[in-house]
């Protein structure tokens, strides 16, 4: 194929004097069965700018207008580079998604013994596991007594987002902590009624103050007990100790 | 006497607590043995609690977690309170995935959270 045939086939292709560059180069690295990188490489850049389908189309405009151009070829390496971007596409969602459902939910020392959970966005089951197994990591590793859980940030919460929340408030409680629900809309309220979903398990507290309180109320509890524990197994020995000397 | 083959885990009396420190992998044949020594010790000893420790155990599934509800419903019967401590959390997920309901159990963080509940109880029976 000579030079005026390829300036006129891309002449005809597009007015813009880069994508014309790209298309001469696509021309004479399809004929000249050499460069294959150089051709993925400007095959890449020509998909970013028009989409694949685009490209396929024009592709087919050069088969017609010049019956040796390996319109196959060209074709399926298009695909190839396609294929590839569409994985690398993914990737970086995937990664994305795992930045932004972290982001998400942090999870907050709040208080000796106390994590705080602010839930923001949809819940979906993907999402809901991966919260879940980083919060109960999380609650062994500090030994936490209560979790707080903020849903302010959750737009709807229906039958299926209502589930997560309870498998995850039933873990919670399997690893010996208090759970305390805060910050349910009334809006929200309203549905969950409706739709029958019960979070009878869980202490719900009007807002974060008040389940900040409860969760004090429940720690210094336990701080109680376990002082009184101690003063009981003494008195359980100078009680024998009595004894031995009655004896 | 119960025979040694009988003698699933050690148990331990702690200030008129028994604790059952699970060291083996639970099968369906080794908490049912589990279940009957663990009430032989209980009216032996007329324990008002008993604390099971649970935090070297991978796997607790459902007829596991039934059989574990069943026994400390029958202790309860005898007046006798169960303590359950030291769930690891992928344990306490599926669990909670399988929709699992320890009835009569209740659930300590670990073994002193478990004492103080275990003397709650005691107190509380002591009190009626």
């Amino acid at each position: 194929m000579d030079a005026i045939k390829v300036t006129e086939i891309v002449n005809g292709l597009t007015t813009d004097g880069r994508q014309k560059d790209l298309w001469r180069r696509v021309m004479e690295g399809a004929l000249s069965k050499e460069a294959a990188g150089g051709l993925f490489e400007t095959l890449r850049s020509l998909i970013e700018d028009l989409g694949e389908e685009e490209v396929g189309a024009k592709i087919l405009h050069i088969a017609g207008e010049h019956a040796s151009f390996p319109a196959v070829d060209i074709l399926r390496a298009a695909l190839k580079v396609s294929g590839e971007m569409r994985r690398e596409n993914e990737h970086v969602l995937m990664q994305l998604r795992q930045m932004l459902s972290e982001l998400a939910t942090p999870i907050i020392r709040i208080w000796t013994d106390i994590l705080l959970v602010a839930m923001i966005g949809n819940l979906d089951g993907q999402r809901a596991q991966n919260i879940a197994e980083r919060l109960l990591n999380r609650v062994s590793s500090v030994r936490a007594k209560v979790v707080l859980v903020d849903v302010t940030g959750v737009p709807m919460i229906d039958t299926v987002v209502g589930g997560f929340l309870m498998e995850m408030f039933n873990a919670i409680k399997f690893l010996g902590a208090e759970v305390i629900l805060t910050g349910i809309k009334p809006e929200v309220a309203h549905t969950l009624v409706k739709l029958g979903v019960d979070f009878q398990m869980v202490t719900i507290a009007r807002d974060l103050e008040d389940a900040l309180r409860r969760g004090i109320a429940i720690t210094m509890e336990e701080r109680k007990r376990r002082r009184q524990l101690a003063l009981s197994l003494a008195g359980g020995r100078l009680e024998e100790s009595g004894e031995d000397d009655e004896l | 006497m119960m025979s040694f083959e009988d003698r699933v885990v050690p148990i331990m009396q702690v200030n008129g607590y028994l604790l059952v420190p699970i060291q083996i992998d639970l099968d369906d044949r080794t908490v049912g043995l589990l279940q009957q020594q663990l009430l032989k010790e209980i009216e032996r000893t007329r324990a008002k609690a008993v604390i099971l420790d649970v935090r070297m155990v991978e796997v607790i599934d459902s007829y596991i977690s039934y059989t574990l509800s069943e026994t400390a419903a029958m202790a309860r019967l005898m007046g006798c309170r169960t303590v359950l401590c030291g769930i690891q959390p992928p344990v306490a997920l599926t669990l909670a995935q399988m929709g699992v309901v320890l009835q009569e159990v209740t659930v300590a963080r670990n073994l002193e959270h478990a004492l103080v509940l275990a003397g709650s109880f005691q107190e509380r029976d002591r009190g009626v």
